[in-house]
């Protein structure tokens, strides 16, 4: 009897050595990474100050805590676990609204509660963006702002009931008003994807992503190529949709979804995924260096694989104008500060800023303090 | 380290637990006291010298209580005065600085600033043991330790240093001596009862911790009286969840290395006074005081009058014990009062009352309790007000399904002994399963796996709620 009792407790000491069997002997590339923003931990130097203050011990607890090569397995585990037994979700900044329909917390704050701009700074800003975008227009520089809807307006009759109200002085509608009472040329797209969205085939907005899908910015992309065409003489290549291809949803277009960390998918509708031809014959072959200032929304318009056909190379990204991102994904992406920002805005073909409409907080991001020195740049060029 | 952590369970345990079974007979004391001054080094490097130095100075000075010593009342004296007088400066100095200073400023006296004392853990409980030691030698009930190795054993093995129990030297002086040969051989029962003990921390007191956190963070301006109820009621049920669980896992450690630790709980909210609490809450400590206290303090053994003053004292004590700080002083005090009160009359109104108005009863003045025990004086007294003004009964935070589950779990398990002989039963369970044997152990094993693998996959999952990608 002893030695079977023992033959189950040596059983179960096995098993408590799983986990560090596995850091041992199970390569962690092997492992599926657990998605989205989170801390990860890094390795502490040993020394006796960081041992005698702690943090040294500290650091350990939170790489086992946080980088156990078990680890995402073990969190998809018990969120399949949360989800499936209690309808319980595991991310920051979630809301799930009726039908499961999945929306950023923050944002759909922002559509129907709170206010983070402030009107007399907003009414300055866009004063100059008017003077700017004469001056680029002057210069033969491309010059638009585009505010995609964000999904919270999309699929508002989804939100919950206290996040349905109507806010009149929300971030949204003070920029609308300041562009519109400046004159700044702007296309707010709402109207456009509501419409779209009760005709088209394919998600536009999906219930589990925060952005628009794929499919849903590439018809921004066309427009937008359309409209630059129509800047630049149509010098511009054009692009045709060759095909559209549908799976599951792929990489952003569903990602609430992909954030959770889950074995298995909520969403199953198919998506679609057009193929383009790109057409740069008979002189349509000018790549204009276009500087984007947006928030993620502008990772949609990226994710067509497009922009390296119809941009130049040395096209920027400045995302939330604190990172500079390149069309060419072999180019490393780095700190808006390594950049003379107002030169390089100065010397390209054109600025797009491109933000959703509900995710204006901190807007614009730090332009503000470098739009005078632009503005003066292209007065004495 | 807490042995509801990652690192705990990852890592130092099955090291620790492979290293003891592997090694030989007698390299196994040296293996935990090994293990154990890692284990408290690892979270208090600074003070294992001292943890160390104060053990051997401790250890030679009971060396000299012998019978036939005429100074051995001078050692004892000696021995007391270095372990009472440590606990006072680390853990009392502060307080007692802060408190002069504050009285001296309001006499017009010019502010003192002073460097604070760091304190070091566990010192309230290897404290304990040691005068355990002390006492228990001193009075010749217990025989001395020859070997500096069984005394370290008892001082600092790791499953109690630091949240106890409190194992008086009487409880395991025979285990000590008798490890090398000890045929109490409870290995998986320990295992069991450790997963029962992480299970109690990670499942329940986590989960009630979380409703506690949540309503604290409303500010006690913004709460209103339901959410100030809900979080006095999670925290009743939080605290004795954690503090029961890290006593199970304790005894659980114990176990496995062969030694019977004490209980510590015993379904304390089925009790139906504050006497009988104080005799199933912390149970080691109760005994603690009272051996060590109570009794040579004279216990009931004089007149009432006095009684009533080593009670009061004792629970003073107690209170301060548990942290320098006003609020854990007026804890205290307000548990003797009451078991002051029981004793003069209130036991006796009790006792023609229904069993379950006697446990409402004791429920309410615990609970009332615990507001003092978790918040310093002021905002105790603004929370008892918001308890009190009943001014709505909608609480503020969204309770998830999953949290309401093991809330209710939690509640079941805290009253299932709701009667004597399913304590009985409960109490006696894990002798009963060693007598069922290996068929009983087996019929246990899937569930204790699974109550294992859960908490390992709640441990991860805590507090891992991505963004899907970082703003700026």
């Amino acid at each position: 009897m002893k030695l079977r009792t023992n033959i189950l407790f040596c059983i179960g000491l096995g098993i408590l050595f799983v986990p560090l069997v596995v850091q041992l002997s199970v390569a962690k590339k092997s492992i599926n990474p657990l998605k989205g923003a989170y801390e990860k931990t890094d390795t502490l130097r040993l020394s006796l100050e960081n041992v005698i203050s702690k943090k040294w011990q500290q650091n350990w607890e939170d790489i086992f805590q946080n980088n156990l090569t078990l680890k995402p397995t073990v969190v998809r585990i018990g969120h399949e676990i949360d989800y499936r037994l209690f309808g319980e979700y595991h991310m920051g900044d979630l809301l799930v609204g009726k039908s499961g329909v999945l929306f950023s917390k923050s944002w759909a704050k922002s559509r129907c509660c709170e206010n983070h701009l402030h009107e007399d700074s907003l009414a300055v800003f866009t004063e100059k963006l008017e003077k700017l975008s004469e001056l680029m227009k002057k210069n033969n520089q491309y010059f638009k702002v585009i505010i995609p809807p964000s999904k919270e307006e999309i699929y508002q009759s989804f939100l919950p009931k206290e996040y349905k109200k109507e806010h009149h002085h929300s971030d949204y509608n003070l920029l609308i008003n300041q562009l519109k009472a400046n004159g700044v040329a702007y296309w707010d797209l709402l109207d456009y994807y509501q419409n779209a969205m009760d005709t088209s085939r394919f998600p536009l907005y999906s219930k589990t992503s925060v952005h628009w899908t794929t499919y849903g910015a590439h018809f921004t992309l066309l427009k937008l190529l359309e409209d630059m065409n129509g800047f630049f003489d149509d010098q511009l290549p054009s692009l045709a949709v060759e095909s559209i291809s549908t799976s599951l949803f792929k990489g952003g277009d569903g990602d609430h979804e992909t954030t959770l960390n889950l074995f298995s998918r909520i969403d199953h509708s198919k998506f679609a995924y057009p193929k383009y031809t790109v057409d740069s014959s008979g002189g349509k072959n000018f790549r204009p260096k276009i500087i984007t200032l947006g928030d993620s929304f502008y990772w949609g318009i990226k994710s067509c694989w497009m922009l390296p056909y119809i941009f130049d190379k040395d096209s920027k990204y400045l995302y939330y104008f604190s990172k500079v991102h390149y069309n060419n994904s072999t180019i490393e992406s780095h700190p808006i500060d390594e950049l003379a920002i107002a030169n390089e805005i100065a010397n390209s073909d054109g600025l797009i800023i491109l933000n959703s409409s509900h995710n204006l907080k901190g807007f614009p991001y730090g332009l503000e303090n470098k739009i005078d020195a632009l503005i003066n740049i292209l007065e004495n060029e | 380290m807490v042995f509801s952590s990652i690192l705990f369970l990852s890592f130092f345990l099955p090291l620790f637990l492979g290293a003891f079974y592997l090694s030989p007979k007698g390299l196994k004391k040296w293996v935990i006291v090994f293990f154990s001054l890692f284990f408290y080094g690892w979270g208090a490097p600074i003070f294992i010298f001292f943890l160390l130095g104060s053990t051997i100075i401790d250890f030679q000075l009971c060396k000299h209580f012998g019978k036939e010593n005429p100074n051995r009342k001078k050692f004892l004296i000696g021995s007391l005065i270095l372990n009472v007088g440590l606990l006072c400066y680390f853990k009392y100095a502060n307080f007692f600085l802060t408190n002069l200073f504050y009285a001296g400023e309001q006499l017009g006296f010019s502010a003192i600033s002073f460097k604070e004392i760091l304190l070091p853990i566990g010192i309230s409980f290897f404290t304990f043991q040691k005068i355990s030691y002390a006492l228990d030698v001193y009075s010749g009930n217990n025989k001395k330790l020859d070997s500096f190795l069984d005394y370290l054993l008892y001082i600092i093995m790791f499953p109690q240093l630091i949240a106890g129990p409190i194992v008086r030297f009487k409880d395991v002086h025979q285990q000590l001596l008798g490890f090398s040969n000890n045929p109490f051989d409870q290995k998986l029962h320990g295992l069991y009862r450790f997963i029962i003990g992480l299970s109690k921390k990670v499942f329940i007191a986590n989960t009630f911790a979380v409703v506690v956190a949540q309503i604290n963070a409303l500010g006690i301006d913004t709460m209103n009286s339901a959410d100030a109820w809900l979080a006095t009621i999670a925290y009743c049920f939080q605290i004795y969840f954690d503090f029961a669980g890290y006593s199970d896992m304790a005894i659980g450690l114990g176990l496995m290395m062969g030694f019977k630790f004490p209980e510590n709980f015993n379904f304390p909210y089925l009790s139906k006074s504050i006497t009988e609490f104080w005799k199933r809450w912390h149970m080691t400590l109760g005994l603690w005081m009272r051996d060590y206290l109570y009794i040579p303090l004279g216990g009931n053994r004089s007149s009432s009058y006095r009684t009533y003053i080593n009670l009061g004292l004792v629970f003073l004590i107690s209170g301060l014990w548990h942290g320098a700080n006003w609020n854990f002083l007026i804890w205290g005090a307000y548990h003797g009062c009451f078991l002051i009160l029981e004793r003069l009359f209130l036991s006796k109104i009790l006792k023609k009352i229904p069993g379950f108005l006697r446990i409402t009863y004791t429920l309410f003045v615990v609970l009332i309790s615990w507001v003092f025990f978790s918040m310093d004086l002021d905002a105790a007294l603004l929370f008892l007000e918001k308890m009190m003004d009943f001014s709505s009964l909608q609480l503020s935070i969204d309770i998830s399904n999953k949290t309401l589950t093991i809330l209710i779990i939690g509640i079941i398990c805290s009253f299932s002994a709701v009667n004597k002989p399913i304590e009985n039963y409960a109490n006696s369970l894990p002798e009963k399963l060693a007598q069922v044997g290996w068929k009983g152990s087996l019929a246990v094993f899937p569930l204790m796996l699974a109550l294992l693998s859960m908490a390992y996959v709640w441990l991860m999952n805590a507090g891992f709620n991505p963004f899907i990608y970082y703003r700026f």
